[in-house]
């Protein structure tokens, strides 16, 4: 069976696919989560979703106008979420749903083409080009160097933006360049997991990480790791079953979650390693 | 002066904070700030952090703005509560290197873990600490940018009694043996430390003032 599913053409671009989008996932989800910011992967794949329409409607590449969608939203959301009467959930709120509506709207007019459409909504790893491989090893190569190249300033305004702002690192600069990279991350994660759950696949791996540790480093490989094998696992029972393989990957990835939360309760709580010694 | 406040105020939502504040701490010196809740304490805080900018007057730290790059990489900053986020997988260690981003200097983070005590547990979660342990976290943090300016937000609110006692004994200690400019904001002026030389009393009628104590 394995042997039969490597052979096949599309089924190894398909494989490269999933499996650099679980690794992309499972490193920039790392910053999701610790930021809480599950619901701006949820906002920024929806955004994406006009774009996707627009291309289709006009003819242009829908991976090139969902991007643009999706980018434009991350500095939308990151401007008005900027505004304390707003807060960012707001601002997703508002841009995600517009974008939405405009996708919605848009597909009236997508005469024929509600395959494409509905594709992207909910992801077909298996009809990837290798010239859409080439942009996601691009996009992935770009996305990593950037956030390693930045990740400790990005773990201190992550933990704690008001004392790394005092201390002179550019937060407002390097929370854009978060946004920025995880708009890229939901776009490569729409093709392989779709729409409706590429912020599911930048949040549940690395939920599942931190059920398992309490150290960043290893977070972020178990994070990594998990993905991974969700990514791939996924794509093989999709294969093997013949389902969705957006819809597989994130159940693996949810039915790892379980497990990780299992293991985490089965441990002793964590206590403070010893007790404060008065000064003589 | 390491600090100068010249006739600050600071409006926020309309809302007078801060009215006309003027005030100086010279280097080496200790200052406490105490005053009631929502006086504007932190404000002063923020404001020399370069974390706020005055809607009139003028805050120089070192005689520049307080928000330049040279400005920040001298100052060391513990605020009010930090670091809550108790999923966030650090450990002791990680938190102390943290300071190291963007400082002028530094000091070993070991020399640093050692002098408060926090060496045997530096591998320890953070999220496995007790108040005060974490405290002194912060406080090391601070530290290792060996900072010319230390503003400290409330160090001892929240922690028990002898948690607070073992603090202040160590900031004590450590400012005996490394003199430095301090701005501290305290709650109670029982929580104060015995090496303060001067108190800023803020109070919101009428415009707050500075007071000598020493």
């Amino acid at each position: 069976m394995l042997e039969e599913m490597l052979a096949l053409g599309f089924m190894q671009r398909a494989l490269a696919a999933a499996a650099l989008t679980g690794l992309l996932c499972g490193f920039v989800g790392f910053f999701v989560v610790l930021n809480h910011m599950s619901f701006l992967g949820v906002g920024l794949s929806h955004s994406a979703f006009g774009g996707l329409a627009l291309g289709l409607v006009m003819g242009w590449p829908p991976m090139l106008t969902g991007a643009a969608f999706s980018l434009l939203s991350a500095l939308g959301i990151g401007a008005l979420g900027r505004d304390r009467r707003m807060g960012t959930d707001t601002a997703v709120g508002i841009l995600f749903a517009t974008a939405m509506a405009l996708g919605i709207a848009l597909t009236g007019l997508i005469r024929g083409q509600y395959v494409d459409l509905f594709s992207y909504l909910f992801g077909n790893v298996l009809t990837v080009s290798s010239s859409e491989l080439w942009a996601l090893i691009i996009t992935a190569a770009l996305v990593f160097t950037v956030l390693g190249a930045y990740f400790k300033p990005m773990l201190y305004i992550s933990f704690d933006p008001e004392s790394a702002e005092a201390g002179g690192l550019p937060v407002t600069s390097l929370h854009y360049l978060l946004l920025i990279l995880v708009a890229l991350t939901v776009i490569v994660a729409v093709k392989v997991v779709g729409v409706i759950l590429a912020s599911a696949f930048l949040t549940i791996p690395p939920a599942s990480a931190l059920q398992l540790s309490t150290r960043y480093r290893q977070v972020v490989l178990l994070s990594m790791s998990l993905a991974l094998m969700a990514a791939l696992g996924g794509l093989f029972i999709s294969f093997v079953v013949d389902i969705s393989s957006g819809a597989a990957i994130i159940l693996l990835s949810s039915a790892i979650f379980a497990m990780a939360a299992a293991v985490r309760r089965l441990r002793p709580p964590l206590t403070a390693p010893k007790k404060l010694r008065l000064p003589s | 002066m390491v600090v100068d406040f010249q006739s600050v105020t600071l409006a926020y939502n309309g809302h007078i904070v801060l009215d006309g504040l003027s005030f100086a701490v010279e280097s080496g010196t200790f200052l406490g700030i105490v005053g009631p809740n929502g006086v504007g304490k932190t404000t002063v805080l923020r404001l020399a952090a370069g974390l706020l900018r005055p809607t009139r007057g003028r805050v120089s730290v070192f005689g520049q703005d307080p928000a330049s790059p040279r400005v920040r990489s001298r100052i060391g900053y513990l605020p009010q509560l930090p670091g809550t986020n108790d999923i966030f997988p650090v450990t002791v260690r990680d938190v102390v290197d943290m300071g190291l981003l963007g400082a002028a200097k530094s000091r070993p983070v070991d020399e640093v873990l050692q002098e408060l005590d926090l060496r045997d547990i530096q591998d320890a979660p953070l999220a496995a600490l007790s108040g005060g342990q974490r405290q002194l976290t912060f406080l090391a943090r601070a530290l290792a940018r060996d900072p010319d300016l230390l503003l400290l937000d409330e160090p001892t609110t929240g922690l028990s009694p002898m948690a607070k006692e073992h603090f202040l004994a160590r900031l004590k200690e450590l400012l005996e043996r490394r003199r430095m400019t301090v701005i501290a904001v305290y709650h109670d002026v029982e929580d104060m430390n015995p090496l303060t030389d001067r108190i800023l009393r803020l109070t919101s009628r009428p415009s707050p003032r500075l007071r000598g104590v020493r």
